[in-house]
Parts: C-alpha cells; structure tokens; sequence
C-alpha cells in the first residue's frame, strides 16, 4: 500500500490531534486504535455470502407488485388515459395515474418540477404514465399494456441549442425557467466574470481553445432501483428504498402525499450502487406509496434495467467551448468557458450542475481571471442529474487537455507546467473564496511522476505508445445545505448500555462506500475499543437523526465528525468513571485496547467494562449526540455558495496507453493514481474507492456514452452500453497521499468522487502522446480516434 | 422484476428421434433450445417467443466431437478446448462472449444464431415506442426505410438487414465445413456456406422440424493455416461487429487455397473463396454482398504484400455493414480490410 505523507507546505501535522487524548503533535506517528487500519468493510460478508437483504428480497405477507407505464413518446399531449381493462384483469388491485397526485417535487427546493407521474403532457420517452398495482409481477405488466393512452405529438427538443429559443408557452417544457431568458427551455443559466480576462488574453504566450462534446453517460450500478413501500395499520407510510440520501425523499414524499413528516419512515435498505444516481427522491418512490395507500397492503416495485436507465439522472451530455491564457513561462493567466449542458427532462440537482461546470475550475490552479456562461436546458431526453464527479468532470477534461496543448506549445513539460500553477495550501481562491486548506497535489504528482518514470517516457515512446498526465480536485462535502435552515448537516447519536456493544445511530447512507464502517472506526478510535463492539444502525427515520446523505462527498467529513464528536462525549464521562474507580482524579487517561489507562501512570488502569459499568450507575445506557456544521465559508455575490466546502480533495493521475494507428483501439497499460484524501483512515477502502473510479473514468473515457435514436434511448442493456470488463482495465497502482486536514476527522477528506475526473484527461492526453492526435469528443472511441489520425496524416502530407 | 420470460412448455427429450417428433407436433409454435444464452434473452424482449421449447441438452448424439465431425451440441469451451479441430475455429470459440457463457452456449446455437439490429433487441416498451419492425410484430425496416425495386424508390416493407453475428459460421465456412439436419424426412447434408441464404428474417435454409446434428470439416482443413479475428468495443462479451476467419493453404511461396469468411457485416456469412468455386445459390433479397465481384485473381500467385493488400481490399469493398449493431457503418468496412490484411500476414509468416 503506497501511502505518501504530505510535506513541506502542505503540511499541516501542527493543526491536528487538537483532540484530548493525544498532543505529541505527529499524527503519523499517533498510537491509533482503528484509524489508519485496512479494515474489510461491516458488510462485507453478508454481501459476499448472499445474506445482506436488499429490496428486492423482501416479501410481506399480501405484498403486491407494481409495474409502471412509461411513456411511449418523448413529447406529447395526453389526450386521454383510460384505466378500465387494466382495472378489469383479475389480480389487479389498483392502478394510478398523474390525476392522483399532484403536487410536484423536486430534489432542489428551487426546481420542484417532477410529477409522480405525466399530466397533460409527457415530456420524455419513458416519463412515468400510470402504475399498476396486482397479485404477481406478470398480471401487473399485462395489465400496463392493456391501459390505453392516446398522445398528440409535440415539436421535440432532441438537441439542447434547440432548448435556447424562445417557444410558444406550450413548448416549454416547464412553467419555470431561468428568469434572464423567458420563454425558452433554459433551466438555468449562471454568467461569472472575475478579473480581466480580455487583458489576460490579449497579453498571453500561450491561448489554447477548442470545442469539446461529451455523451451523456449513466452510472451503471449493479442494483436496479427496487422499492417497497407499506400503508400500515397504524396509518403510517413505511417505505423501503435503497436511497443515498433519505432525508430528501422523506421531505419529498411528504409533500406529495401531503402528509406529516412524522407519519412516514423512510428505511434504506442495502444499496447495490448508487454513484449519484440513487440521490434524487423518485417518481417509483411516490408510485409505490401511492398504490399502497390506496391497497392497504405492501407494493413492492423493481425495476428492469431499462428502466433503470430510463430513470436516468446521469452525467449531462455536454457542449463546451473553452479557452485558457498563458504566460511564456507557463504561468495560468486566464479561462474562458462557453458551456451547455443538456439537463433532460427535470431539474434534479441541475441549478448545481450548471454552477459546478464552471466554478469547480477555480482549482486546482491559481485562476487569476476567470469567465463563465453555462447554461442547462430542459430537453425531450431522460434526465440527467449528479454523478460520481458531479459537475467537474467534463470541465476538468476540457482544462487539462488546454493545459496539456499549452505545455507543448510552450515547450514546457506538461507536468511541470501543473507544478508551476497549483494552489498553495492554507489559502483563499482569488474571487470565490474557496477555502483550500491541506493540500496535497504537489506531492502526489511528483509520487506519480516517479513511480511511472515520467521524464523518460513523456515525448519519448515510439509511435502508437503514449503517457499522459491529469490532475483535479473536488469538493469534500457541500458547506451548504440544500434545504436552507439551522440545522446540523450531520447529527449522530450513541448508545452504551450494559451488554458494552456501543450502537451508532446515524442517517448517512453506505452505499458500498464504507461509511458505516467509517462510523464504526471513528467511534472505535476515540473509544479505544475494538471495531466488533460498534454496531451502526444507519437505516431508519424513526431512529437515525438526520445526516444529509451520502451526495457531494461529505460524509467521512461531516458524519465523520459528528460521530467523533459524540463519542467524546462519551469519553468524557468514562474518563470522570476511570478517575472515580482508580481514584485519580485530575489526571489524563488514555483508551487503548479496550482499557482506560491512567497517563502518568499506565499501572493504573480499568477494563472499558469496568470504566462503563461504573459510568451508567444510576443513568443507564449511556448516551450522545454529536454533529457537524460547517463554519462560515465564502465570498458574498449571488451565487457565491457553489462549490463551497470545508475542504478539498486533490488528485494527480498519469496513464500509460498503447493505441492502434489502424484500428484506433486503445489499450490502457497502467494508471498511477495519487490521491490526496487527508488522512486514509481505512486505507483498503481508500484504495477501492481509487480503483473503482478509475474504472469508471475509464468507460467515460473510452467507451461508455448513452445513444439515443430521436427521443429513444437505442442502448439501455448492459450489453449495448459498453462498461469496461476486466480485460479492458489496466493495472491501476493507487498512491495514497496524506495531507491530514486540519478539520477532517483524524485529518480526512473525500476519496470516492474526486478521483475519477483526472483519469479522463490523462488518458486523452496519453493519446496524443501516443499517435499526436487532441479528441475533443468523449468517448474517445477507435472510430472517433481512427478519423482523426486519419485527418492528421492527410494534414501532415 | 426483471424481464420476465413468457410462458412456455419445455420438452426434454433424450433422443433426436423424439426431438424430431417433438417438433413436428408443435411444428410453427416451437423453438429447439441448447445453452439457451442467446433464445432465452429474445424471449425476455417478447420476440418472436413460441408456446413449445424442446431442450437439446439431454441429446448426447449431439455432444461429441469425433475425428472432422463436430456435433452441434457442443459446447463452446470443449470446443475451445480441443486441440485436434483447426486452429481457427479454436480461436473463434475462444472470443465469443464470455468464460462463463460459453460454458452454456453450444456450437448449433452458435450457428442458428438470431440475426441482430437495434431495433431489433430491444424490450416490448421500447418495440412500441417505436412502432415495431419488420423482424418483430412490424411491417417496414427502420435500418433500410427505402429500397430500390424496379428503379424506383419504394419503403421498405420487405427486405430485413438484421447482422448475423455469429463467429463460428464464417470460420466454419472459409473451412469448407458441411452440415448435417436430421428432420420428418431423415438426414439431409449441405455445404454449411450454401445453408445461410436469405435476409434477416429468412438467415437460412432450415426446412421444418430439422435439427442441425454435426458440422463436418474437409481432410484439407486439417492441413491449412488457419486464424480468425474479431472486431468488437470490448474485449469479452460483446458481439463481432465484423469478424474474419481465413484458411489459407502455400504451395511454397504460392497461394493454393484462400478462403476468407467475413462475419458480422451482413444478413449472413460471406464466404471469399479466392478459386472461386464455392459460389452459394443466388440470394433473393437487394442488399447483399458479391464477393466474387470484381475478385483478383490469386490462386497460384506469390502471396506477396501487394497480394495480399489486393485481397484485402476486395473484403472491404464489397463488405456492406449496416448502422444496425454497435460501431459506425463506414468503420466497420474499413476494418474487414484492416483485420483480412493483418491475418492474413500473420497466417503466411507464422507457422503452417
């Protein structure tokens, strides 16, 4: 396992451990329980052997199955929808339609803009029509295709410039859209300009420009959505679901049922997958509460992978023209940035997207002027929405491949160019604020330089074998929370009662992530006991106190940090029980081991049982809440929010590739991925997180893009839409790099989102090292590849 | 739920004789089933499903490989496997789908493979969306919307352009193999290359209730070089998008045999029989590739690189793929030239 400790100026070893039981100042060093331990994750084994339950292995007793009607136009009117023969097939107990719900949700408070199901109009091909409700899976879907709905074709906007002009009003796609362009499909549109960027230009060595497209892509986990939710005798909805963020979907389905908050439970169940495209509240979520509501009985709903698909809510197809200044030396001067993403047929997180395809390139380099105009669009094709990288990873694409064509221009070598740019830690971003505490970029991509023997390889490989370099950062966690109110983004709460097992009450959701087993190590570290007497209950409203969910990677942040707040808490009173049976008061102890070891002199110790049976005399179960705010963060101008954070993730990606001058088929030999996560606190896990978006970037890369034939998605099978298989990946050597965060709990940041960006411009990057060709559309496939060698060697004759 | 499989009858019978009788009892509403890895997924897009399945498996007559003859139930990892069959056809098992799925998936299925087309494979939600095709529960082509009859542009309501993509038949082919049908009217042999006839609807010549029983290789396809080569976005799983089978016999320096099967590019396998010999029957439908057309002369020459670059040419020239399977039209072409070439050298320079 390649750790690399951060150093000279990302440094921040003097702000660590500012915690009670350690002050020796050297962090690497500490004595750590837990912390820093490759741990296999808590749910492993049930998933390895078969036993973890997941939706669609629940049955209640009398649980129906639902199947849904998609619509089968991408815009359309509704002129009529009848119910009846679907109603008459015997085993059919319900059906719904739009009719039966009406308020619309959203998982931004600012675009509320989704119906459980089309009224009046359908606006993408596979919207939710009707829901049907019956005894077997098989009656519910001959049961939707006996409901007969007749449409009256619209104009359809396939193409998001199509969405820029203004239409009639039945046409919008939407009631509401962006203020500064009435009457067109825009959603949103943000305009920034700091500095002077014409100055910048006009002074610059160096100005790389191009047009860049990117398919749209889905997030391809394993788990299609699979839902069951529960009308029950207590009047109460209980919904199963396997959802990133529950707190959003109870928020939602109460206001579409219009119900109290407090009268739903929202479970997560086990999660096969999110990546971003299990965080919105849903339209299946409303469908199944509304066919239990009307049934009293269990509605159990999963869906093919189609539909999954049809769900959407992946990466925005994206239209990006991009220019970046620079000085003879190299020195970043400028960006330009002209971007349309195609938003689809809801807002989802999109007033967030269309802010980050801008602002989250203020990083990884000192930006010292900087302009802006995105725009997200409505369009008759599924929706698009936040996925692993939310926001940054097409942006980040464009500008390193402008900073690999500067370095050449410039005769500098490309990485040295980075180095020459990066951020400095413990800084302020010029114009948003960005608050970049440890940092450890430099570092990493000198470790990957090395590790790859970049300087004898870059320039120097024969024809067809190229290396590349990528570099990104991201956000660790979202300072601001999407719904605007006083509360904590992440509460947990504890319980120790006499049996010693310590129960972890948390909402943040494991997705496959780990974070239950972050939790548990948190916990355990403070506590000084061993990992298996942690037990994380992170499923249920009714007991979990609110976290924001697992969005915008924030959770070993902000959860983190709540859960080894509360465990102080804890500590604190074990420590007075310590004291009180070693009669030492005033003095220090330390929790090892499961012992509590009085400092000055470790003779003097308790067992942690003895220390706790001690600490509940007369109160029982011990218990703790703990929680995490961020602090103050940000400049003031609309729209400064975006892209706040606590803290930053850095990444410093080279890949080593062969490409096929005849076929254009690229084969990735190897990708050294440093990543600075703050502190690994689990390093296996920080490790997998690396190689799977590796993997991930890779399909984006090379081979992943949604295709779609007028409205219709022509490859919604995971035969057609190509994820990369084994013999497609490369060797990936993960280098872990700690800079410790000086707010991080035990100084850790994200590492499950910020790692992919950089693999997507380091592989296009290798490419042109490799056969001297720039692909400005991803995926970069052998056809698209194939063309522009071709192109190049007739423009070389 | 996932895709849901329609309701049918499966028979097991464990002789080709009561396989035989099966299926004249159910004559127009069955299907025969072995592996199952490609039956199975259509009947789950609702195409073309049938009330009576009769499984293979239990037919061990079906499941040996003896001496030039292969039966049609073996799999395609023994296949693999085998080190006495042509080196080729080997290497043409090797790359088909998967590890796990070739252990299922049997050389017959291989062979009767259903034709493939993106509006095609697809669900029943997504067949509606779009209005059906000619293939499946419609009346026109949405690959090929106009044909040409009688100089005149007219919708295309009759010729299906569905890509055979099986790997074995092309290989089979260039290998000069025959099959053999066991059916009501007891064994019928036929030049495997004759057996695929037709459009994408039609694919072959199966008469009713046969059942295809062994392939069976020439002596002479023993004692060539042979070698195949697939073009697909990824390295396992995926379909050919264009694949290349070549048997290639030197006199020396000489070409004495050259026969390339080009896989993937049409309605049906294409073999390039370079003594133009093995011409197949006259297809009926407007779309199909002439391989003889314009063909260089070859047999008895020095298999030099212009040569070979000249047979090249012709299989990307007359090869005619269709944007109806993953990877562009006019890529695809260029690539039957690229994969004919490279195979071709590596046959001629690498050991007999």
């Amino acid at each position: 396992m390649p750790i690399v400790s951060g150093s000279g100026e990302t440094q921040n070893k003097h702000q660590l451990n500012k915690g009670l039981w350690t002050d020796s100042g050297a962090p690497a060093e500490a004595p750590y329980n837990v912390i820093g331990k490759s741990v296999p994750l808590k749910d492993a084994y049930r998933k390895v052997t078969g036993e973890g339950v997941y939706t669609d292995d629940m049955k209640f007793p009398g649980m129906l199955h639902a199947r849904i009607l998609h619509a089968t136009k991408p815009h359309a009117k509704i002129k009529r929808i009848d119910v009846s023969k679907a109603l008459a097939l015997p085993g059919v107990r319900a059906v719904v339609t739009g009719d039966d719900a009406a308020n619309r949700f959203g998982v931004l408070p600012v675009s509320q803009d989704e119906l459980s199901m089309a009224r009046e109009k359908v606006i993408y091909n596979g919207e939710p029509v009707a829901a049907v409700a019956a005894d077997t899976e098989e009656i519910a879907e001959k049961a939707i295709w006996l409901i007969d709905v007749e449409y009256e074709p619209l104009q359809e906007f396939l193409k998001p410039r199509d969405s820029l002009k203004e239409v009639d009003a039945e046409l919008q796609l939407h009631e509401k859209v962006e203020k500064k362009h009435p009457g067109t499909n825009i959603h949103k549109a943000v305009d920034q300009e700091f500095g002077d960027v014409d100055a910048a230009f006009k002074s610059a060595a160096s100005t790389p420009s191009a047009k860049f497209t990117f398919d749209g892509i889905s997030h391809g986990f394993t788990e299609p959505h699979s839902v069951l939710a529960h009308w029950d005798a207590d009047n109460r909805l209980q919904l199963y679901t396997p959802q990133q963020v529950p707190h959003y979907t109870h928020r939602a389905l109460a206001k579409v049922l219009e119900l109290p908050m407090h009268q739903i439970q929202v479970i997560r169940t086990m999660v096969g997958g999110g990546f971003g495209g299990k965080s919105d509240p849903f339209q299946h979520e409303m469908i199944v509460s509304l066919l239990s509501m009307r049934t009293r009985r269990p509605v159990k709903l999963t869906m093919d992978r189609e539909e999954t698909f049809l769900t959407g809510r992946g990466r925005h197809p994206t239209e990006s023209k991009v220019a970046m200044a620079f000085d003879k030396d190299g020195k970043l001067l400028a960006l330009d940035s002209d971007v349309i993403i195609d938003g689809g047929a809801y807002g989802s997180f999109g007033v967030v997207s269309a802010y980050y395809n801008g602002v989250l390139s203020n990083g990884p380099y000192w930006m010292p002027a900087f302009r802006y105009h995105g725009k997200r669009v409505y369009s008759n094709r599924i929706p698009s929405g936040a996925m692993r990288g939310h926001g940054s990873v097409n942006p980040r694409y464009c500008t390193e491949t402008l900073v690999d064509m500067a370095a050449v221009e410039l005769g500098i070598d490309p990485c040295e160019l980075r180095l020459r740019n990066f951020l400095p830690s413990n800084t302020l971003t010029p114009f948003h604020k960005f608050r970049i505490t440890s940092n450890g970029i430099r570092e990493g991509l000198q470790e990957a330089m090395r590790r790859s023997e970049w300087s004898k390889k870059w320039g120097k490989l024969p024809y067809g074998h190229g290396i590349g370099v990528g570099c990104a950062w991201y956000i660790s966690g979202s300072a601001l929370p999407i719904h605007w109110n006083k509360l904590p983004q992440s509460t947990v709460h504890l319980k120790i009662d006499m049996d010693g097992g310590v129960t972890v009450h948390s909402l943040a959701a494991d997705i496959g992530q780990g974070s239950d087993t972050m939790l548990a190590q948190c916990v355990a570290e403070v506590l000084g006991v061993n990992l298996d007497r942690i037990h994380v209950k992170s499923q249920a409203t009714d007991t979990a106190p609110i976290d924001l969910g697992s969005y915008s990677s924030r959770v070993t942040f902000m959860a983190g940090n709540a859960a080894r707040a509360a465990a102080e808490e804890i500590r604190h009173k074990l420590t007075a029980a310590a004291a009180r049976l070693t009669g030492q008061r005033g003095e220090y102890f330390d929790f090892v081991g499961e012992e509590v070891v009085c400092r000055t002199k470790p003779d003097v110790r308790v067992s942690f049982m003895e220390a706790l049976h001690e600490a509940q005399a007369d109160v029982g179960a011990l218990v703790a809440s703990g929680s995490y705010q961020s602090p103050p963060l940000g400049s003031t101008f609309k729209g400064s929010n975006a892209g706040l954070s606590p803290s930053y993730s850095f990444s410093a990606f080279i890949a080593e590739l062969k490409v096929d001058p005849e076929t254009g088929f690229v084969q990735p030999l190897k990708v050294w991925a440093a990543h600075d996560c703050g502190k690994a606190l689990n390093p296996m896990s920080v490790e997998g997180q690396i190689e799977g978006s590796v993997h991930m970037g890779l399909g984006q890369a090379l081979s992943e893009q949604l295709r779609y034939r007028g409205g219709q998605l022509l490859n919604s099978n995971l035969l057609d839409y190509k994820i990369p298989m084994p013999f497609d990946t490369p060797e990936i050597e993960a280098i872990i790099v700690e800079s410790y965060d000086p707010e991080g709990p035990f100084g850790a940041k994200e590492c499950g989102e910020g790692a992919l960006a950089p693999v997507i411009p380091a592989i296009g990057n290798a490419i042109y090292d490799a056969v001297g060709v720039r692909m400005f559309d991803v995926p970069m496939t052998p056809d698209r590849i194939l063309k522009a060698i071709e192109k190049k060697q007739r423009e070389d004759k | 739920m996932t895709m849901l499989l329609p309701r049918f009858e499966l028979h097991q019978p464990a002789t080709l004789a009561e396989a035989v009788a099966l299926a004249a009892e159910h004559a127009d509403d069955c299907d025969f089933i072995a592996g199952g890895t490609d039956l199975l997924p259509n009947y789950k897009c609702g195409l073309n499903a049938r009330g009576h399945v009769i499984s293979l498996q239990r037919v061990s007559q079906l499941r040996e490989i003896s001496g030039r003859e292969i039966g049609a139930g073996v799999t395609l990892t023994e296949l693999e496997r085998n080190t006495e069959i042509p080196a080729g056809l080997r290497e043409a098992a090797a790359r088909i789908a998967s590890p796990l799925l070739r252990e299922s998936g049997t050389v017959g299925g291989n062979l009767m493979l259903d034709n493939r087309c993106h509006f095609f494979n697809q669900s029943y939600f997504w067949r509606n969306s779009l209005g059906y095709c000619l293939k499946a529960d419609g009346d026109r082509c949405h690959v090929v919307p106009k044909i040409n009859v009688d100089g005149k542009s007219v919708l295309n309501n009759k010729v299906c352009v569905a890509t055979h993509s099986s790997d074995l038949a092309p290989m089979l082919i260039a290998l000069g193999a025959d099959a053999t049908f066991v059916g009501p009217a007891g064994e019928r042999t036929l030049k495997l290359n004759d057996f695929y006839y037709g459009d994408g609807i039609e694919r072959f010549d199966r008469q009713p209730g046969e059942i295809l029983a062994r392939v069976t290789l020439p002596d002479w396809a023993f004692n060539v070089r042979s070698g195949w080569k697939k073009l697909a976005p990824r390295q396992s799983v995926d379909f050919s998008v264009v694949g290349v089978g070549i048997a290639l016999e030197l006199d020396g320096k000489r070409v004495k045999r050259l026969r390339v099967g080009l896989g993937a590019v049409d309605t049906t396998p294409v073999l390039f029989d370079f003594a133009k010999e093995d011409v197949r029957k006259a297809a009926h439908h407007y779309l199909l590739v002439h391989p003889y057309e314009g063909m260089p002369d070859v047999i008895g020459q020095d298999l030099t690189d212009e040569l070979i670059e000249s047979v090249a040419s012709q299989v990307q020239a007359q090869a005619q793929p269709k944007l109806n399977v993953p990877m562009a039209p006019d890529y695809r072409k260029k690539m039957c030239g690229v994969l004919t070439r490279r195979l071709l050298k590596e046959l001629r320079d690498g050991q007999a």
